[in-house]
């Protein structure tokens, strides 16, 4: 327990983890501002007609849709989970304080266990507190100009569930690209090759070779995060099913990273 | 006397992805007693902290065993560490954590107390700046915060790898007090350096290796002895020739040496007699007074 006190610390005093929140606190700062400004009388009533989605409109902060203000929200955090994730891990082997840590701690199944465990809780907190920042930053565009028909005790409960769940997921991507940054020993490498695999070879193997879709990560990290059955019908697998196959993935990789790191050399990448 | 240290037959090699594989230790064995300082020398790329790298755990050798403290290589480091304070090649810290809050986070894992640690800040000369972030330190500071990591743990062995690297000489001065205090107190010290006047003034006994290879491992007095010991010989300018022609011709290896003659091979009143037969008598005749650099160089070349 204490080791993974000390990771936590350790991860949550990186430089880039609090230059990625400086950056999430400053956009939550502009989506705050334009909603505030964005949200007249007379501009609300027409998107409302439209069917379009406003953070001035309180259950449109949840609604399990494209256009809600969590999903959005969780684009960019799970964008920051990436590098976050690659930078803290990658930066101990670009330092050199790797080796050094390891002069304290040279069980290193147990040294990188911590970290991962540290890394993805560390994740889940600040998703979490930056969710609620977010939140907390549109309120008084929703109390002065907009309106919070229909956000019952269901909605809230939803809502907040849904912040969990982009929190988790958060997490996940957070750990993998650990994972990635801890066998790669490099973080521009980790961040790419995890843009690579879900921004491109995803899709590629989607095309070729449809069948290969219900497995990958692009469709089941939205399926867990809307919680959505839709398309279950199609992939066959309910958004249950998707958190324990992506809790897997996480699993195997971090199996992979931790038997790489025992047999490493401690040497920077 | 027990050894803190054996090592037997150690193979290292690194592959590459790319190019050919590099044989950075090839069949090293040494053995270090406990106590003292032990000095391993070598030239850059001679195989010192890929061995130190070794004894730590760091690196997985190719070949060969290990033992530190009389437990086994890597099997036995988690009990071994909590004796071994270290110190590897360049100093390396988040840079943008403060030192003492480095030292804390490294003293917590071994459940050591904060006080502990601000106080080996104090030992080390870096209390002052001990909170402010390590990207505003010095080379040398650097390094002495490494050095306050390594005493943390009130180690019986010290493995300090290049620990005068970026140091002032006033810097450099207490290191060496540091270490000949912390040997005083009974511990063992290995220390790499290729300062070869500190580690002549610092160690006890020294092991210089090459390409891999340990040369010669002794006390420092010993491997200066053993050292194809030379006389130095002052003789007037114009016999000069003359007397290395004669001292050349029983087989001792004759050069100059400024304005004297160095002689190999032969004693002292061996070159006296012969001169002196000559009626070639020399004005100066002396031992030539070796240094670990002189050795080092002439081993390493």
């Amino acid at each position: 327990m204490s080791l993974l006190r000390i990771e936590i610390e350790r991860s949550l005093r990186r430089r880039a983890v609090w230059a990625l929140v400086a950056i999430a606190v400053v956009g939550i700062v502009i989506i705050a501002t334009i909603a505030f400004v964005d949200s007249t009388p007379s501009h609300l009533a027409s998107i409302v007609q439209r069917g379009d989605a406003h953070p001035a409109i309180l259950i449109d902060w949840w609604r399990g849709e494209d256009d809600s203000l969590l999903l959005v929200g969780a684009v960019f955090l799970f964008l920051g989970g990436v590098i976050g994730g690659a930078a803290v891990v990658g930066g101990e082997w670009r330092s050199g304080s790797m080796a050094t840590v390891l002069t304290w701690e040279p069980r290193r199944v147990r040294l990188l266990a911590a970290r991962l465990a540290a890394i993805a809780w560390a994740s889940f907190v600040v998703a979490t507190v930056l969710q609620g920042l977010l939140l907390l930053a549109v309120l008084p565009a929703v109390l002065l100009h907009g309106w919070t028909t229909g956000a019952d005790r269901a909605f809230a409960i939803s809502l907040l569930l849904a912040v969990l769940r982009i929190s988790a997921m958060t997490a996940l991507v957070t750990s993998l690209s650990a994972c990635v940054a801890s066998v790669s020993k490099n973080t521009a490498a980790a961040i790419i090759a995890v843009w690579a695999w879900a921004g491109v070879l995803e899709g590629i193997l989607r095309n070729v070779k449809p069948g290969i879709s219900p497995w990958t990560l692009t469709a089941n990290v939205p399926k867990v995060v809307t919680w959505s059955h839709l398309g279950e019908a199609a992939s066959g697998r309910s958004p249950a099913a998707a958190s324990v196959l992506l809790a897997g993935y996480g699993a195997i990789l971090a199996v992979v990273a931790v038997l790489h790191f025992r047999r490493v050399d401690a040497i920077s990448g | 006397m027990a050894n803190a240290i054996v090592i037997e037959g150690l193979h290292k090699t690194y592959r590459r992805l790319r190019g050919r594989p590099t044989v950075a230790i090839d069949g090293l064995s040494l053995e270090i007693e406990e106590g003292g300082v032990f000095g391993l020398l070598g030239p850059n790329g001679s195989g010192k902290t890929t061995t130190i790298r070794c004894l730590l755990g760091l690196v997985r050798p190719s070949a060969g065993r290990i033992s530190v403290l009389g437990r086994p290589v890597p099997d036995g480091l988690a009990e071994t560490l909590r004796s071994v304070g270290a110190v590897v090649e360049s100093a390396a810290f988040l840079p943008a954590m403060t030192g003492r809050e480095q030292i804390r986070l490294l003293a917590a894992i071994d459940g050591i107390p904060d006080r502990a640690a601000d106080d080996a800040l104090e030992a080390i000369g870096l209390a002052e700046r001990a909170g402010d972030a390590v990207r505003t330190y010095s080379l040398g500071m650097r390094q002495r915060l490494a050095l306050a990591a390594a005493i943390l743990k009130d180690p019986a062995l010290l493995v300090l790898d290049e620990p005068a690297n970026g140091l002032d000489p006033a810097g450099m001065r207490d290191i060496r007090l540091l270490v000949r205090r912390l040997a005083s107190e009974g511990r063992t010290v290995l220390l790499s350096s290729h300062l070869l006047s500190e580690v002549e003034q610092t160690c006890d006994r020294v092991a210089i290796v090459s390409r891999g290879r340990c040369l010669t491992a002794a006390t420092v007095a010993d491997v200066l002895a053993g050292a194809h010991p030379a006389s130095l010989v002052r003789v007037v300018e114009t016999d000069r020739d003359r007397a290395a022609t004669l001292l050349g011709g029983i087989g001792a290896l004759v050069e100059p040496a400024g304005d004297l003659l160095r002689v190999r091979g032969l004693q002292g009143q061996e070159i006296a007699a012969t001169l002196g037969q000559a009626g070639l008598w020399p004005s100066e005749l002396r031992p030539e007074e070796r240094h670990l650099e002189d050795l080092f160089l002439e081993l390493t070349a």
